[in-house]
């Protein structure tokens, strides 16, 4: 029961972290750069964590096998976004490529591995269910 | 499938287990990231020593806080003075070489990627780059050639573009950490040319900057034997009223006692927190030991040998070590190595990226530390097993 719970909170505050690392936590470069196309992907994905966070507190196993499925591509996202997909600029001297960057890949990191739990919990909790 | 005997006793005590766990992670955690912390401050004052590479540094007066911006901080600033300053200083005694520098605005050129800084050099006197040059390279400088920082993106046919014009590359220096890895060297006799271009793509110029014949700075180092002060004393009294004089070899040493103070702060807080979670360890599984007696007592009445009892409690400290460990490495990996370029410039340091045997020597320490802590805190449970009577135990309990 404990874990029905305290994951989607875990999503929920990751979901936050996503959306202040480019913004509050280490802002991107004021002018127009990959960095600034990188921050509005992530309040993106933020808002889309956040929401399916909470949704997962839903009751149906199967909803929430979904939705953590859905999270974990979320994750995949939110390290993709810093790195080829979109980018961050090139220089060692700028802070989106020295601290915004690592956080947004440790943010994302950690919302693949807490899906993952979740997932194995919910396979876990129904084995030998039709839902396994 | 059944577990083996240790891991069902484990589980057993399964919160006992963890908390034990708990604080080896921390240890792990905290030793790894202060050994981190401590190569990180160690290989910035290599790299500062890199930068200050004469005894001397004469600039423009009224520049001095600049100039000191430049070396320790890696600043781009920019500050001018007549090239004849060059020719007067030339003739003083006492001096071993002497060579100039000339530092242009700062230019961002494509975007964010490449902010540089464009320094132009005499490659026939220099001995503040060449010595991070390859031997090689050395010959290849000429006018139109460009040797650039580590951080410099080049273009796929080794060349690097400035104001629409492509240069061929000699060399790349090795990183630094410092802003010689983010700056673009010329020799002299191209530095008008750059002005131009840079200027025909509308980028504005002070007048200091477009005169010909003008200098940032002249580096001296001085003859052996010979007192730095004596040359300073002429150098003042041929240019004083138009030169600063800074000792790069005495920033770095005040730099570097401010550093050491750092350095023996965290080696403080490592031990001590080495210290205080031996203790929590050795008070947690003393305590957990405790509430074992019966079961250490009956295990030896059903026939466990102590030795086979011994071996036991030592698997699963190990098992225990283990976990904790991996954990504090993982716990380190997310929070404190991402981050070390960061810490290193709020600190106002140069980074350079550790590499594989650092950062193995830095998981060894933290392993032996953790291992070391679990033996030490299981060293007064094995001697209640040694010493323990199973008979007198199983009546106390009574």
């Amino acid at each position: 029961m404990k874990g029905k719970v305290v994951i989607p909170v875990v999503f929920i505050l990751l979901g936050i972290l996503v959306i202040l690392a480019p913004t509050v936590i280490f802002p991107v470069c004021a002018e127009v750069m990959a960095c600034t196309y990188t921050k509005k992907v992530e309040i993106g994905l933020g808002i889309l964590l956040i929401l399916l966070g909470a949704v997962s507190i839903f009751p149906d196993e199967r909803v929430r096998l979904g939705i953590s499925i859905s999270l974990a591509g979320i994750g995949a996202l939110i390290i993709a976004a810093p790195l080829g997909w979109i980018g961050v600029c090139g220089s060692n001297m700028m802070t989106c490529r020295i601290a915004t960057r690592p956080l947004l890949l440790v943010l994302g990191i950690l919302t693949v591995a807490a899906a993952a739990i979740q997932i194995l919990l919910i396979l876990k909790r129904n084995a030998g269910s039709d839902i396994s | 499938m059944k577990q083996p005997f240790w891991v069902q006793s484990m589980l057993r005590k399964k919160y006992s287990s963890m908390l034990l766990a708990i604080v080896i992670m921390v240890l792990a955690f905290v030793m790894i990231g202060g050994s981190f912390f401590l190569l990180m401050l160690q290989n910035g004052l290599k790299g500062m020593e890199k930068r200050l590479g004469a005894d001397i540094m004469v600039v423009p007066s009224d520049c001095e806080k600049q100039a000191k911006g430049i070396l320790m901080e890696g600043s781009r600033e920019y500050f001018y003075f007549n090239g004849d300053v060059l020719e007067e200083l030339k003739g003083i005694r006492g001096i071993e070489s002497i060579t100039e520098q000339f530092y242009l605005t700062s230019l961002s050129a494509d975007c964010c990627t490449s902010q540089v800084q464009i320094v132009g050099f005499s490659p026939e006197t220099d001995f503040i780059i060449k010595p991070w040059i390859k031997t090689e390279d050395r010959s290849k400088i000429s006018a139109g050639k460009a040797v650039v920082g580590s951080e410099i993106i080049l273009e796929k046919d080794h060349t690097v573009r400035i104001f629409g014009k492509t240069y061929e590359v000699v060399s790349t220096l090795a990183e630094t950490g410092t802003s010689l890895d983010t700056s673009v060297y010329f020799s002299m006799d191209t530095v008008p040319e750059l002005i131009k271009n840079a200027e025909k793509k509308g980028l504005s110029f002070l007048n200091s900057q477009k005169e010909e014949n003008v200098l940032s700075s002249i580096f001296i180092n001085v003859e052996k034997g010979v007192d730095e002060k004596e040359v300073v004393r002429e150098i003042s009294h041929r240019k004083g009223e138009k030169t600063d004089i800074i000792y790069p070899e005495n920033l770095l040493k005040s730099f570097s006692d401010n550093t050491d103070y750092l350095i023996s702060g965290i080696k403080i807080l490592l031990i001590s927190v080495w210290v205080v979670a031996e203790i929590i360890l050795c008070v947690i599984y003393f305590i957990s030991s405790n509430g074992r007696k019966k079961e250490y007592a009956l295990f030896h009445l059903l026939g466990v040998s102590k030795n086979k009892l011994r071996a036991m409690l030592n698997k699963q400290m190990f098992f225990i070590t283990i976990a904790g460990f991996f954990a504090g490495v993982l716990l380190s990996a997310l929070t404190v190595f991402p981050f070390g370029r960061y810490l290193t410039r709020l600190l106002g340091i140069a980074y350079l990226t550790p590499d594989f045997f650092e950062i193995l020597l830095l998981l060894l320490i933290g392993f032996l530390v953790s291992l070391l802590s679990g033996m030490v805190s299981s060293i007064a449970p094995m001697r209640r097993v040694n010493r323990q009577d199973a008979y007198t135990v199983l009546r106390e309990e009574e």
